[in-house]
């Protein structure tokens, strides 16, 4: 081979990479010393070594990627973000067209169909300012547009809005619950209802959950349960609310009337007393003898006797105000207003009084000596007729009976309201929430010619064995895949049968010419003193690979007297060794075998 | 002759695991002194929590009779709860309690248990 031109051209590409490598060195060494501080400084400059991942440095202020993304190979993004930012994930939508349109809430507008994967966003992990990523392997040839979730802590005052927010959300959200009977399905349902309910409702400002302090969907514990954080809580208020129903609305299954039918009770009974002319006759002889009987005066002036006295002179419209609970000028109360169910309450508490007052009088009068003053002008009719009036069944002990029990369902329902609003208070205390922001970044692992010729190249060196001519010979070549690979990828993971088979086009090293020594020649080198490998083979290892295929080579024709030679060829199996052209341009021939 | 319910019914413990006796408790109080009134306790008829009555019989329904008098008066209810055929697991149950007086007035109360699933 010495002394031929190819060897020539060998020698002299080498001391040209030589040259070049020596070059290269002293301006990279030139490099480190100026970019020294500068690199010192940069957060997400790479660490040296193999890290395992394709390190790639984003801007998210820029909305880019430092290089074409790698495919095929975990990839840790670095970026940085402002200050008090409190955690960063990303989501990404993947198109084989550079056509994808994301909004600045991150919805992926184009192309049709696409979506943001994965389901979860991945966490990144945060430091300080300083944010890594780590990405699975991406597609070859795919264009991606990235959205980085930004969440950052609010301010006390935005906090404590949203706390409001939160317990109105629960508020509407439990209402619509009719039923504490609960399956785990149900209460999956229940737990998802109020978490989107409550997302929608952050969301709406710009703002996220805080993991951990709302209903946790993915972990498969139910906080509405048994030792859960809102276990408690939440069954308070369905229980208050159910109560406050049962009071209210009643339960016609279980014979128990609505508040408002014991309330129409409650009057027809006070009519039904109003209705007795004895106790006309004894009130007009009790205020008649009250002007010259101080005592009687006195006792008539006592609050429960002025209130059954103006009981027993009221008409319609105030019988119907006393058996609503209210007082003259005051509105119908608001049954789901505390302080007025309070204020019922206590109305009912001054019935109550008023009339078990106007039953001890009765039966004081009743049972009160025929001669006594108490008795003058009653007939024995009239006490018969008032004591029929106080008797347990009669009305007077069934209005008092009534407003008896009107002001502990109102206390009751106070109570009702109060343990709702409080439990409901306490969820949404405990709720938190972030700041959200949203940045997009385009990306691609499809890069201009220069880039992506070396994802379907790769130099071969190898030895190949030829049985039909007896010799072997150690070639040099190139591979040529029929998809990008990337040769940092592990085998085992992806593997395919494109990314291990390739086609392979070389020269052999050594000459596989016979002849000399006194032997006759049948066949020479396709080139000089090189003959042509045709084949394709199939990666075992990263970069170990098995071939066959042909070497091409000239024979000399069969007819003695015929010295031409012509094109021949004999078949072949080789193994070679797969490498990184791109890395032997870049770093020197030691790289070929990285 | 009438009731007034002073603190709400309560069940314990709660949550439980069933089979399990529960006790429920509430504070009443009447305007009459040693006042009859009947505790009827129901739970939904399509669940698969039962009452266990005094005679080993799953039930729906299951009563019980208290004096009441005029002051505030702690009543305590014990009631055997075991799973028996409906719909279920159930996780938490809605247990209705209707108070009736001696009048006849019903006033209601409740309380909600929570059920481990074994």
């Amino acid at each position: 081979m010495a002394g031929s031109p190819y060897s020539d051209g060998l020698c002299s590409g080498f001391r040209a990479l030589r040259r070049g490598l020596l070059l290269g060195g002293a301006l990279a060494v030139a490099l480190v010393f100026l970019a020294g501080p500068a690199a010192a400084q940069d957060p997400c400059a790479p660490p040296a070594g193999d890290t395992g991942f394709a390190e790639v440095s984003v801007n998210l202020n820029a909305g880019t990627f430092n290089q074409v993304l790698p495919f095929d190979v975990p990839v840790r993004v670095c970026g940085t973000v402002p200050a008090g930012t409190t955690s960063v994930a990303v989501r990404y939508v993947v198109s084989r067209k550079a056509d994808i349109s994301i909004d600045d809430r991150c919805n992926v507008t184009a192309p049709p169909g696409a979506r943001l994967q994965p389901e979860r966003a991945i966490s990144g992990r945060l430091d300080g300012t300083t944010f890594r990523v780590i990405l699975p392997p991406l597609e070859a040839q795919r264009y991606y547009a990235f959205c980085f979730l930004r969440r950052a802590k609010v301010s006390d005052d935005v906090a404590a809005k949203f706390k409001s927010v939160a317990g109105d959300v629960l508020d509407k959200g439990l209402a619509a619950v009719t039923s504490a009977d609960m399956t785990a399905a149900q209460s999956l349902k229940l737990r998802t209802d109020l978490y989107n309910r409550l997302a929608a409702a952050a969301s709406a400002d710009d703002l996220a959950l805080t993991g951990g302090t709302v209903f946790d969907l993915t972990s498969g514990y139910d906080e509405l349960l048994g030792t859960g954080k809102f276990h408690g809580q939440v069954l308070k208020v369905l229980n208050a609310q159910h109560g406050a129903d049962r009071i209210v609305a009643g339960d016609p299954r279980q014979g128990v009337k609505a508040l408002g039918e014991l309330q129409l009770d409650l009057k027809e009974a006070l009519k039904a007393v109003q209705a007795s002319d004895a106790l006309k006759r004894l009130v007009d002889q009790l205020e008649k003898n009250a002007q010259t009987d101080s005592t009687l005066q006195e006792m008539l002036a006592s609050r429960n006797f002025k209130a059954a006295l103006a009981l027993v002179r009221a008409d319609d419209e105030q019988l119907s105000m006393i058996a609503q609970g209210r007082e003259p000028g005051e509105p119908v109360a608001d049954l789901t207003d505390p302080s007025q169910v309070t204020a019922m309450a206590s109305h009912y508490d001054d019935t109550s009084s008023a009339l078990s007052g106007l039953a001890a009088l009765i039966r004081k009068v009743v049972e009160s000596p025929p001669a006594s003053s108490l008795r003058a002008g009653l007939s024995d009719g009239d006490v018969a007729a008032l004591r029929a009036l106080i008797d347990p069944s009669g009305p007077l002990a069934k209005a008092e009976n009534l407003a008896f029990t009107l002001s502990g369902l109102a206390q009751n329902l106070q109570t009702e309201i109060a343990e709702r609003s409080t439990a409901l208070n306490a969820m949404a205390e405990v709720m938190r929430v972030e700041a959200t922001g949203v940045e997009g970044v385009d990306g691609s692992t499809t890069g201009s010619f220069a880039t992506t010729q070396s994802n379907y190249v790769s130099a071969d060196a190898g030895i190949l064995f030829a049985p039909g001519l007896s010799e072997s010979a150690s070639y040099i070549g190139m591979n040529f895949y029929t998809r990008p690979v990337n040769k940092d990828a592990d085998l085992r993971q992806f593997g395919d049968f494109r990314r291990r088979f390739a086609f392979t086009l070389g020269l052999t090293v050594q000459s596989l010419a016979d002849g000399g020594n006194g032997t006759t020649q049948t066949r020479q080198d396709l080139f000089g003193s090189q003959s042509l490998v045709l084949g394709a083979g199939l990666r075992v290892t990263s970069s170990f690979r098995l071939s066959a295929g042909a070497v091409v080579f000239k024979k000399k024709d069969s007819d003695p007297l015929v010295s031409k030679y012509g094109l021949g060829a004999s078949y072949y199996f080789s193994i070679s060794f797969d490498l990184n052209v791109a890395r032997a341009f870049q770093g020197g021939l030691g790289n070929l075998f990285k | 002759m009438a009731i007034q319910i002073r603190s709400r019914l309560t069940a314990s413990p709660n949550p439980t695991s069933l089979p399990r006796r529960i006790d429920f408790r509430q504070t009443l109080r009447s305007n009459q002194n040693g006042e009859q009134v009947v505790l009827e306790y129901q739970m939904d008829p399509a669940h698969d929590v039962w009452f266990v009555d005094g005679d080993g019989e799953l039930v729906k329904t299951i009563q019980r009779s208290v004096q009441v008098s005029r002051a505030d008066q702690p009543v305590l209810t014990r009631i055997p709860l075991q799973r028996g055929p409906g719909t279920g697991p159930m996780v938490s149950v809605q247990i209705d309690q209707t108070i009736t007086d001696s009048a006849g007035i019903k006033i209601p109360d409740s309380c909600v248990l929570g059920i481990a699933v074994n």
